[in-house]
């Protein structure tokens, strides 16, 4: 892995962020479960930022001795958290309250693969048709794209879909099921299926926040593809000039998202 | 990466080629700026870069950048003809290709 990725890696990993989850469920349950939620939430936080202090000194001095990246970087300590996570979902198995514990797992796995098959196998079994399933969908993508998950990914989303009766939920579900569409898509069918989707969802929720996602993966698709014209870009350069991307028209442009980090 | 892209903006300076960054180092804050106008000038960073955050929402949530670094191969007429091409060898290929496409469509309006 090149350094800027890796520097990124380490910028980038953001932890857990705790949430309030509301639920019909008795107080005490719910009280409790939100309370361990967020002692797993804050412990795993401030020891992701603990290794990234310690792993960042590290970098930057094999770098300054010419050495190779230690193995500390890739390394985060999610190992106990994840374990955790899991003791957690099974203290509560069957109920909500078993979804937050298990979208942590999906959230921030890093090498636990088994854990993270087991959590999405779970939230299938149990809870694809509850109406708090919808905070998991999101950070199934990652489970997809890093741990190869999916075909069960594929197929919690399909029941959710088809069988969940909360409106947020189905549109969440569309939303993941649209975007993983489109980010494995090889063809015009495949992205067919993937704008299909994510049209529905307007026509299910008045939810802002999930019109709004379900255009801005609509616009990848008719904008981002290749083959299609670049949407422009007016901004400022790094000397605090305008410029923009249609100027260079006639050139062929490669265009680089990037940072030193 | 860098020693890469400054060695294809050399190679390719008296052809229609232009690499343009869109930076995400916090060129916004007075100290984000200074420390990469420092590093540009170290690292012998000659191209152009926007300021991925002098938009809101900024120029890699509209373009769906899930990962950095992430490229976009763009052609004479402005359409998009690779992404994610992260080879060296493979990138070099498609864009000389490019370039040359480029090149003939010139001649060709000349005429």
């Amino acid at each position: 892995m090149s350094r800027p990725v890796l520097a990124a890696l380490l910028l980038l990993w953001s932890p857990a962020l705790a949430f309030a989850q509301e639920s019909d469920k008795p107080a005490v349950v719910q009280q409790d479960a939100e309370s361990a939620y967020q002692a797993l939430a804050k412990g795993f936080q401030k020891a992701i930022q603990d290794w990234r202090t310690e792993a960042m000194k590290q970098v930057k001095e094999a770098q300054a001795a010419g050495q190779p990246i230690p193995a500390i970087a890739m390394n985060p300590p999610t190992g106990e958290f994840i374990s955790k996570a899991q003791e957690l979902a099974a203290q509560y198995e069957g109920k909500d309250e078993a979804i937050q514990f298990l979208t942590f797992i999906c959230k921030n796995a890093n090498k636990e693969r088994n854990a993270v098959s087991k959590a999405v196998q779970t939230l299938a079994s149990d809870h694809a048709t509850s109406a708090a399933i919808g905070e998991a969908l999101p950070f199934l993508e990652m489970a997809m794209m890093r741990f190869g998950a999916k075909k069960p990914v594929m197929s919690l989303l399909d029941d959710v879909v088809e069988n969940n009766k909360h409106e947020a939920c189905v549109a969440q579900a569309l939303i993941t099921r649209g975007t993983l569409r489109l980010s494995a898509a090889e063809s015009d069918e495949d992205r067919a299926a993937a704008t299909a989707d994510l049209r529905r969802v307007g026509e299910i929720t008045k939810d802002e926040d999930l019109l709004a996602q379900a255009k801005d993966a609509l616009f990848e698709i008719e904008h981002l593809q290749v083959g299609c014209t670049a949407p422009d870009i007016a901004a400022k350069d790094t000397d605090g000039v305008d410029f923009k991307l249609s100027d260079y028209r006639g050139k062929v442009v490669l265009l680089d998202f990037w940072g030193f980090w | 990466m860098i020693p890469h892209e400054r060695s294809l903006v050399q190679k390719w300076k008296d052809r229609p080629f232009a690499l343009i960054g869109v930076n995400s180092d916090g060129t916004d804050s007075e100290d984000g700026l200074k420390k990469f106008l420092e590093q540009k000038e170290k690292m012998g960073v000659t191209w152009r870069s926007f300021r991925n955050e002098s938009l809101e929402p900024s120029i890699s949530d509209t373009w769906r950048v899930q990962g950095w670094p992430t490229l976009y191969f763009i052609d004479h007429e402005g359409v998009i003809r690779h992404k994610d091409v992260r080879d060296e060898a493979e990138m070099e290929k498609v864009l000389d290709e490019m370039i040359t496409k480029a090149e003939e469509a010139a001649k060709g309006a000349k005429k």
